[in-house]
């Protein structure tokens, strides 16, 4: 996937600024922004050619318990947005295990990524519970993959039913993400992995489940470190980090 | 609208951990981030949940804002729209899942909600040379842009708004954007 076209550069740049670049392509485009001051410049360019629309957009006033819920963020001196907290803060980790045990016990995996961010900003702005819990839908499929040698960990639940997977990633695993990717596998019953697609770099990421995947009985999810972009061949080319069981929620 | 000096006065005391001067910010400029939160997310709950990311980026990432990124407000809009964009790709999938029972694609299929994005786009102000370079594009690629834009729209969800094949759209889309460029100047 070399960009050596520079007029292809300068569509891709122009089509991410739009927001026509999608998927795997935006992915792979936003890596490669970070070793390509080049297509950055393009990017800055097109930001700049279409900044003029923004005027097309009508102020509306946000009611005051959105400034309530980030100045509380701020205060608690949490610096980013949930589930990425800077160099390991602590009340991260412990928010994140708060939410684990709730997800355990509540059986209600939705519901838990709600609790994410309840626990974090105890208060107003909670609606995404009410959005999205599915109501008679079998549980879906949990694993908490931890990699050694390092802080970083991933919550994976896959709800075959509705073709979703979602991953929610805390900490950094050491690696350079402009020349590695972590791609997630599920072991099938026959041994043989099945790529899920690609870790998101930060925090969390809905993806669709592969087109006629079917879960195993006791499915095992990996995750390996393979080329930007993902694996070439359809099978784990790099190293293996973690293996951990999937399990019904219940 | 806040005067450009102004904001990036603000901006540069928020870098530096001013409480103040972030909610003064704040005040000044979020009624603009969340016009385009709503417009592009078409829900108030996701946009008061993207206005709640974007104020704690820039929280954070205030000190990476310098004016050769454009006045102020342009730069806050352009994280906005950003931002929106992800959560829209994350919330509104792809529908290219026939047996994935919710049909997303109602949801804009017939957009009563109000003006065309076209007389959007006019009606804002110091729009200039972009919108002269937009008039002078054939009618298909200056929609297929402008609804890119301001709905955030995918391909596929042009070519169904459209009622064109995807190929189409994307030739549309990409027309657009070089004949802009060219016109623009550069």
């Amino acid at each position: 996937m070399k960009y050596v076209n520079a007029r292809l550069g300068q569509m891709l740049a122009a089509e991410y600024v739009l927001g026509t670049l999608t998927g795997r392509a935006r992915r792979r485009f936003v890596r490669l922004l970070q070793s390509r001051a080049d297509l950055r410049a393009e990017v800055s360019d097109w930001e700049r050619r279409l900044a003029a629309l923004h005027a097309g957009f009508k102020p509306v006033a946000p009611r005051e318990i959105v400034w309530a819920a980030i100045q509380r963020e701020i205060e608690s001196g949490a610096r980013v947005v949930p589930l990425r907290p800077t160099g390991g803060a602590p009340d991260g980790r412990l928010r994140f295990w708060q939410a684990w045990s709730a997800l355990a016990t509540a059986a209600s995996v939705v519901l838990a990524f709600g609790l994410y961010r309840e626990v974090h900003a105890p208060a107003p702005p909670v609606q995404i519970v009410r959005v999205e819990v599915p109501v008679p839908q079998p549980m879906p499929y949990v694993a908490l993959l931890q990699p050694g040698g390092s802080k970083a960990q991933w919550l994976v639940t896959l709800s075959p039913e509705r073709r979703r997977i979602r991953v929610s990633g805390m900490g950094d695993y050491p690696m350079d993400a402009a020349r590695e990717s972590l791609e997630l596998w599920v072991i099938g019953a026959d041994g043989k992995p099945v790529s899920l697609g690609l870790l998101p770099a930060k925090g969390e990421a809905d993806m669709p489940m592969p087109r006629g995947m079917s879960m195993p009985a006791q499915p095992a999810l990996a995750v390996s470190r393979e080329p930007p972009g993902g694996s070439p061949t359809g099978q784990p080319t790099g190293p293996v980090i973690v293996v951990g069981p999937a399990q019904r929620a219940s | 609208m806040a005067d450009a000096a102004a904001l990036a006065q603000l901006l540069s005391a928020t870098a530096a951990g001013d409480q103040a001067a972030f909610r003064r910010l704040y005040e000044a400029s979020s009624a603009h981030l969340f016009g385009l939160l709503l417009r592009i997310l078409q829900r108030r709950d996701w946009a008061e949940e993207a206005l709640q990311d974007c104020y704690l980026k820039i929280w954070q990432k205030a000190d990476t804002y310098s004016p050769d990124k454009g006045a102020p407000l342009t730069w806050l809009m352009t994280v906005a729209r950003y931002r929106a964009l992800d959560l829209l790709r994350m919330r509104r999938p792809e529908v290219e899942l026939p047996e994935e029972g919710e049909d997303h694609a109602s949801a804009f299929a017939d957009d009563s909600s109000g003006a065309d994005p076209e007389a959007r786009a006019v009606e804002g102000e110091g729009i200039g040379r972009l919108q002269h370079c937009l008039e002078g594009l054939p009618d298909e690629q200056r929609r297929s842009v402008l609804l890119a834009y301001y709905e955030g729209y995918t391909h596929q969800e042009l070519a169904r708004r459209m009622e064109a094949p995807l190929g189409t759209i994307k030739s549309w889309v990409r027309r657009g954007l070089q004949r802009l460029r060219e016109c623009l100047g550069e």
